[in-house]
C-alpha cells in the first residue's frame, strides 16, 4: 500500500503560473518556496498599464522565470497546474475564471471581489470545472489554530458568541483633514501605487475600496472557520476616521458590525486601518469567544518576541511574530484538497459568501438598519 | 475641615471609603447628619433628607432600573436642590479607565472613533431577564461611552440572547461603540476596553494584566488587582465639588440621559430594529 506521503511525492511538483503580481508578492513567494510547487512563468494582459508590467517583470526577473504579456499563450506554453492571481482587486475574478476555464486550480489574493456577480461567475466556473480554489487568508496562524483546537475540543462548550477586533496599525497617506481648499482630491490608484513601497497597498486598483472590503475577509474567515456557521444578518456602522484618501474617495477606514449567525449564535467585528501610531506592532487583532461552558481570549499575534535597541526606527515593530508557518500550512491544505479531493479551507464559494456579508454591512451602514445577507 | 457622615447601618459602604477618607486632606468623619457637611450613602431616602437639609449627598448604590427611575424623578421634580445630589460613578476613577480618559482629554487619541467593551461576569444570571441582571454593568458602560464621546449617542441597535446582551451605539459625527455583556463560569470575571481615536488608541484589557501560576496542567492566569483607588478618586471629586461653591463637576452628569438610553436599548431589542435617539425621545429607524 502506498503511504500518503509516498503518493504525494509520487505526484511530483505542481507547475504554477503567476497571473499578475502587482499587489502582494508574498503569495507567489510562498508558493515558490514550497517544495511541491514550481513557478514556471508570470503572465498578464498586454493591455495593462506600464506600472503593472513593471511589477510583473520585476518579480519574474527576481525569480528567474519568463514574463509574458499574454495570459492564454502563457498557459498554453508552460502547461501550469495552478494559477496564482495577485492582480488589482477588480480583476481577481475575471483572471481567475480564465485560469479555471483552462483547467487550472487557483489561489486568489484577497479580496476575492467586491462584486457578487463576479463572485458568482467564479464559483460557477470552479464548480463546473471541478478545480480547487483557495482565497488567501490568515486562518493557519498559530493562535488562530489554537482557538480552533480549543473550540473543536469542546473546552468552552457550544459556541454562543464570537467577536473579532481586526485593527491594522498602518497609515494610508495624509491624515483626514489635511486637504486644503483648492487641493485636488487624492486619486485612489495613485495613492495605492505609492503605498506599494511600505506594503500598505492592499486596496490596489482603480476601484476605491474601504477597509471592510479590503480586509474584512480576514476576520470573517476566522469566524467562519471557528463557528462553521453562516452569517444571516448584519448591522453595521462605518466611518472615514483616519485617512484623507478614504475621505476623498468616500470609502470607510473604520467599521463596526453586529452579526447574527445561524443557530442563534451572535458576534461582532471591529475593523479599521487605524494608523501606525495607534499600536506598537502590526495592529490589535483579538478573538473573544463565548461558549456554553467557558470563554476564550486570544491574541492573534502570539507567539511573539519583543526586540528593542538603540536607534530603532519608530516604524519597526517592537514585537515580532514568530513561529508563523501559516503560509506553508495554507498551501498544504490546498494541496490536500487537490490530492485527496475536497475543498480548501477558504474556497471560492466561501469568498463569495464573505463578499455578500460585506455588501450587507455596507448596505446597513447606509440604511441604518440590520440587513439580511444575500444567499 | 469637611465633615462626612456615613449612616451607622451602612458599615460595608463606610469600610469601603474609610481608607480614602483618611487620605483626603481636610476630611473627617461626622457623628450625625445634623453636624456633617455631606453624606455618603447607598440609601436614596437618606440622601434626599440630607439634600433637604442643605447638605451635599453622594449616592453610591448599585444603579438598577428602579433606582434609575427614582433618580430621574428627583431630577425632574427638584431641579435646584438636585444639584446637591451626586450619583457616584466610581468606575470613572478606576485607574485603567481614568488613564484612557486622561489620554482623550490630553488630545493624544484625537477624535474618539470606536469604543469596544467586553464585560463578562462570572456565575449564573440570577434573573430570568438577563438584561435586567446586567443593568448596573450596562449603566456603567453606557456612562463610560457617553463620557468618552462627550455626549449621548444618536442611535442604538441591540440584541439579546440567553445570558448575553450586545449594544451597538452610533455617535455623531461617525463615532461608534460595541458593548457586550455575558456570563462565564463561576470564578473570575473579565473586562476589556479599547478606544480607537483618529490619532491614537488605548487598550485596557484584563488580558494584559494577568500573571501566571503553575501548579501542574495548564497554567492559571492571575489578574493583578487595581486596588481601591476608584473610591479615593470618587471621594476627592465629591469633596472638590463641595468646597468650591460654583464648581460644576463634569463627573456627575444626570441620570436622565442614561435612563433614556437604557429605554432605547430595550426598545431596540423588542422591536428588533435600530433606534434613533433625540433628547429624551427615541424613534424606530
Amino acid at each position: 500500500m502506498i503511504s500518503p506521503d509516498h503518493r504525494k511525492k509520487a505526484k511530483g511538483p505542481l507547475r504554477a503560473i503567476v497571473i499578475s503580481v502587482v499587489k502582494h508578492d508574498y503569495i507567489a513567494l510562498a508558493v515558490a518556496t514550497h517544495p511541491r510547487f514550481q513557478l514556471v512563468a508570470v503572465a498578464d494582459d498586454s493591455s495593462q498599464p506600464d506600472w503593472v508590467h513593471e511589477r510583473n517583470q520585476d518579480f519574474a526577473r527576481r525569480l528567474d522565470i519568463p514574463y509574458l504579456q499574454d495570459v492564454e499563450v502563457a498557459i498554453e506554453t508552460y502547461h501550469p497546474d495552478v494559477a496564482i492571481v495577485s492582480s488589482q482587486a477588480e480583476r481577481h475574478c475575471q483572471l481567475s475564471v480564465r485560469a479555471v476555464e483552462a483547467g487550472l486550480h487557483i489561489i486568489i489574493d484577497k479580496p476575492m471581489s467586491t462584486s457578487l456577480v463576479e463572485c458568482d461567475r467564479l464559483v460557477e466556473a470552479v464548480e463546473r470545472r471541478d478545480v480547487v480554489s483557495l482565497v488567501w487568508n490568515r486562518n493557519f496562524l498559530p493562535a488562530v489554530l489554537q482557538a480552533r483546537d480549543q473550540v473543536a475540543s469542546g473546552a468552552i462548550g457550544k459556541l454562543q458568541a464570537l467577536h473579532c477586533d481586526f485593527y491594522f496599525s498602518k497609515d494610508a497617506g495624509p491624515p483626514r483633514g489635511s486637504r486644503r481648499d483648492g487641493d485636488t482630491p487624492i486619486d485612489w490608484l495613485e495613492r495605492q501605487i505609492e503605498a506599494h513601497a511600505d506594503g500598505s497597498d492592499g486596496g490596489v486598483g482603480s476601484e476605491p475600496m474601504g477597509e471592510l472590503q479590503i480586509e474584512g475577509i480576514y476576520p470573517l474567515a476566522y469566524l467562519r472557520m471557528l463557528s462553521g456557521l453562516p452569517i444571516k444578518r448584519v448591522y453595521a456602522r462605518t466611518a472615514t476616521h483616519f485617512h484623507q484618501a478614504n475621505v476623498d474617495n468616500s470609502v470607510d477606514d473604520l467599521a463596526s458590525l453586529t452579526l447574527e449567525m445561524a443557530d442563534g449564535v451572535v458576534g461582532s467585528i471591529a475593523i479599521g486601518r487605524i494608523g501606525a501610531a495607534s499600536h506598537p506592532d502590526l495592529g490589535e487583532i483579538k478573538l473573544h469567544l463565548l461558549g456554553s461552558k467557558g470563554a476564550l481570549v486570544i491574541s492573534e499575534s502570539r507567539p511573539e518576541v519583543a526586540i528593542y535597541y538603540r536607534g530603532q526606527s519608530a516604524l519597526e515593530f517592537r514585537h515580532q511574530r514568530v513561529g508563523d508557518d501559516g503560509d506553508y500550512l495554507l498551501l498544504e491544505n490546498f494541496l490536500q484538497a487537490i490530492d485527496e479531493g475536497g475543498k480548501a479551507i477558504l474556497d471560492a464559494r466561501a469568498g463569495r459568501d464573505i463578499c455578500a456579508i460585506v455588501q450587507a454591512a455596507l448596505r446597513s451602514a447606509k440604511t441604518g438598519m440590520p440587513e439580511q445577507v444575500e444567499d | 475641615m469637611t465633615q462626612l457622615f456615613f449612616s451607622p447601618g451602612e458599615t460595608a459602604l463606610r469600610d469601603s471609603y474609610e481608607k480614602s477618607v483618611f487620605r483626603v486632606k481636610g476630611v473627617s468623619g461626622a457623628n450625625s447628619l445634623e453636624t456633617c457637611d455631606a453624606v455618603v450613602t447607598a440609601d436614596l431616602a437618606l440622601a434626599r433628607q440630607a439634600v433637604d437639609m442643605g447638605k451635599h449627598a453622594l449616592l453610591d448604590a448599585e444603579l438598577d432600573h428602579p433606582l434609575l427611575g427614582k433618580l430621574c424623578e428627583v431630577e425632574r421634580s427638584n431641579a435646584n436642590d438636585s444639584s446637591r445630589l451626586h450619583i457616584a460613578r466610581p468606575w470613572r476613577w478606576q485607574p485603567s479607565i481614568r488613564a484612557v480618559k486622561d489620554a482623550i482629554d490630553a488630545g493624544k487619541l484625537g477624535d474618539p472613533g470606536l469604543l469596544r467593551i467586553h464585560r463578562w461576569r462570572s456565575g449564573a444570571s440570577v434573573n430570568e431577564d438577563f438584561a435586567a441582571d446586567e443593568t448596573p454593568g450596562l449603566i456603567q458602560d453606557l456612562d463610560i461611552a457617553q463620557w468618552f464621546f462627550g455626549g449621548p449617542p444618536q442611535s442604538v441597535y441591540s440584541l439579546a440572547r440567553d445570558s448575553y446582551l450586545q449594544v451597538h451605539l452610533g455617535f455623531s459625527p461617525g463615532g461608534m461603540a460595541l458593548l457586550d455583556f455575558a456570563r462565564i463560569p463561576q470564578g473570575e470575571s473579565y473586562d476589556s476596553l479599547s478606544l480607537i481615536g483618529s490619532t491614537g488608541a488605548a487598550y485596557s484589557d484584563d488580558h494584559h494584566n494577568m500573571n501566571l501560576r503553575f501548579g501542574g496542567g495548564a497554567p492559571g492566569a492571575l489578574r493583578v488587582d487595581q486596588g481601591s483607588l476608584e473610591k479615593l478618586g470618587q471621594l476627592e471629586e465629591f469633596i472638590a465639588v463641595i468646597r468650591v461653591a460654583d464648581r460644576c463637576s463634569q463627573e456627575f452628569p444626570s441620570a436622565s440621559n442614561i435612563a433614556t438610553l437604557a429605554k432605547a436599548i430595550s426598545s431596540s431589542i423588542d422591536a428588533d430594529r435600530a433606534i434613533n435617539i433625540a433628547g429624551d425621545d427615541h424613534d424606530l429607524t
